[in-house]
């Protein structure tokens, strides 16, 4: 089953429209977004967990409509970095006031990830730093023992270190089939490590959803002059000009036997691909 | 809602101790003297803090937290009426108890009229917070401000006209079934004004 | 079993588990019946995906390297000798393709290839 069915869904704001697009999240994955600042990240991901209503399409979570998820938001986690906790609140209390109101309220768990990730405990919420508090709200998230993960770029603020405990964290949530992680950060390379799907998103629409490892395999860095190009034509997926020639986005199977083409790594093919598709755009 | 209790009870501890305090020195020294118009007030303030508690979730951003937590709108809402109640009851049945042991030692007097302006306090008392909260929860608290303000005015004017002229004491003598009457109408506002909130914050959850 | 991924090599990584664990069968290392890690277990411990290594098991078993039985997992299969020699000859192709590429790199004629050749079996 799909924890994530999206099917067209929109939302218009003034100035700005996310859709009409389609995601969807398998059991015992990891889908990663990346875009680029207002491209619509936290939108999408605010629309999935039913806190603000679509304008248009439909939208299953965890089999049931996003806009009537009730009790179901149970199992669902989320972090976001524009929600917050009140500011006399320790992570003990938080803990407290979370176990009276989720049912799966697992304290042990909680205190385990707090300690994990070096939460202060005791610490008003208001006297931490923006890092701690996006540690205690992963905690506070996982801490019910949820099915789905909704993530909106939880890795700011946090050190590298931090990052590297928290993409662990995620490794062995998923190690449970039945879950199923939904993240965004600008933070490529943790996403490189963790997602099996990739989404990039650009001015509200999808211009790319697929498996990681294919696209990492599919695709190459190919350093050439810029005249090259033309004969390469369909190939090139995208590129960006150097000091001394280009670096193209190339299709490994597209390209004449023997071209040496190197690794291309997420970041690369994303900012490439953002450029060109912008490139595109205006021309 | 025990949780969301919980919390209530933090941030009314951290932010409003000091005016809690006030209304507490205020309800002593209402009692003290018969001036029934600071019991009024010392309650009357104490229960708007339930509508500040509605501001505060917004500034620190826990109304978001809260549109992903499994709870249903009437349970948010009931933590804030809770409070409300809890407060105004309560500074209401203190003032009333600490006027009857000041009577006491003070050579005694009419019990029941203590009774009947008790009922009085807590039904001028709910007026403002029963007014303001429906909004609070619609379109925030900034919004509100108008109708609290209103609401506490319309207060204050309706117990200033009850002291006849004289704005130290209340010197009529009122029927208990008056006292039942406040009650009535005290349940009234307050369950209109719960019904009002939640119908209010579910639409602007959406 | 140890399984070794080299991120930046530029071989996808279903290859590089496909290769690794085949490699490990021919050799001996991993016995007739034996049972390999979960799909699953092996991704989140490898630290990669779950697609991908979902693949390389599917290629290992259409090969016929490794047999699945349903909602147990994934076993080797018993060492057939028709696949060793198959993988055998398939290594002695690669070999002597390489040997041809640098001879006629190097523009030496097939019937010196052919005496170097000869030379080698003397030599045994």
């Amino acid at each position: 089953m799909n924890l994530i069915e999206a099917d067209n869904i929109l939302k218009v704001y003034d100035g700005f429209r996310l859709g009409p697009l389609s995601i969807s999240l398998p059991e015992g994955c990891v889908t990663g977004l990346i875009a680029e600042n207002g491209a619509g990240k936290s939108t999408l991901i605010k629309l999935v967990s039913g806190c603000i209503k679509r304008d248009g399409g439909e939208c299953c979570v965890l089999g049931r409509d996003s806009a009537q998820l009730g009790s179901l938001k149970e199992e669902i986690g989320l972090v976001a970095d524009d929600s917050g906790f009140p500011d006399p609140l320790t992570a003990g209390l938080v803990d407290r006031m979370m176990s009276g109101i989720f049912k799966n309220w697992d304290s042990g768990e909680f205190e385990r990830i707090c300690r994990l990730l070096d939460v202060p405990q005791d610490k008003e919420y208001a006297e931490m730093s923006s890092g701690n508090k996006m540690k205690l709200k992963i905690a506070a998230a996982l801490g019910h023992r949820p099915r789905l993960l909704l993530l909106d770029e939880p890795m700011n603020g946090l050190d590298p270190a931090v990052r590297d405990r928290v993409v662990e964290l995620l490794f062995d949530f998923t190690r449970d089939e039945s879950r199923g992680v939904l993240i965004s950060s600008h933070i490529v390379t943790d996403l490189e490590r963790l997602c099996d799907y990739i989404c990039f998103i650009k001015n509200g629409q999808v211009i790319l959803h697929d498996e990681k490892d294919r696209l990492l395999e599919r695709y190459g860095i190919l350093r050439c002059l810029r005249g090259r190009l033309n004969e390469l034509g369909g190939a090139v997926a995208g590129f960006r000009s150097t000091e001394f020639g280009v670096e193209a986005l190339a299709d490994r199977k597209k390209l004449p036997r023997g071209t040496e083409v190197s690794p291309v790594s997420l970041e690369e093919l994303f900012v490439i691909m953002i450029n060109s598709a912008e490139k595109e755009g205006q021309k | 809602m025990k949780g969301l209790l919980l919390k209530e009870w933090c941030v009314l501890k951290k932010y409003f101790r000091l005016t809690l305090t006030v209304c507490a020195v205020m309800l002593i020294c209402g009692a003290y003297t018969g001036n029934w118009l600071f019991i009024f007030t010392a309650v009357t303030v104490a229960g708007s803090s339930a509508t500040s508690l509605i501001s505060y979730d917004e500034r620190s951003r826990f109304s978001e937290y809260l549109k992903f937590m499994p709870l249903r709108a009437r349970t948010i809402v009931s933590a804030k009426y809770a409070v409300m109640l809890i407060l105004t009851l309560g500074f209401t049945l203190c003032g009333v108890c600490l006027r009857m042991i000041f009577m006491h030692f003070g050579g005694g007097g009419d019990y029941a009229e203590t009774v009947v302006y008790g009922t009085f306090v807590v039904c001028a008392g709910l007026v403002s917070p029963c007014l303001t909260m429906p909004f609070a929860f619609f379109k925030g608290v900034e919004k509100a401000r108008m109708i609290y303000v209103l609401g506490i005015a319309v207060a204050f004017a309706a117990a200033g006209a009850v002291s006849v002229g004289e704005p130290q004491s209340i010197a009529a003598a009122f029927p208990l079934w008056t006292a039942a009457a406040a009650m009535i109408f005290s349940a009234v506002i307050t369950a209109v004004s719960y019904a009002a909130s939640v119908r209010l914050y579910r639409l602007n959850r959406n | 079993m140890e399984i070794y991924i080299d991120n930046r090599s530029g071989t996808p990584i279903y290859d590089q588990i496909y290769s690794q664990i085949k490699q490990q069968i021919l050799s001996g290392e991993l016995q007739a019946d034996e049972a390999l890690p979960s799909i699953r277990g092996m991704a989140k411990s490898l630290r990669i995906s779950v697609i991908t290594t979902k693949r390389a098991y599917e290629e290992l078993e259409k090969e016929g390297f490794i047999y699945t039985v349903g909602g147990k997992g994934s076993y080797v299969a018993p060492r057939s000798n028709e696949l060793v020699r198959e993988e055998t000859l398939r290594r002695l192709e690669q070999s002597l393709g390489e040997a041809v590429r640098i001879a006629s790199e190097c523009g030496i004629s097939r019937d010196e290839v052919f005496e170097l050749l000869g030379l080698m079996y003397e030599d045994d």
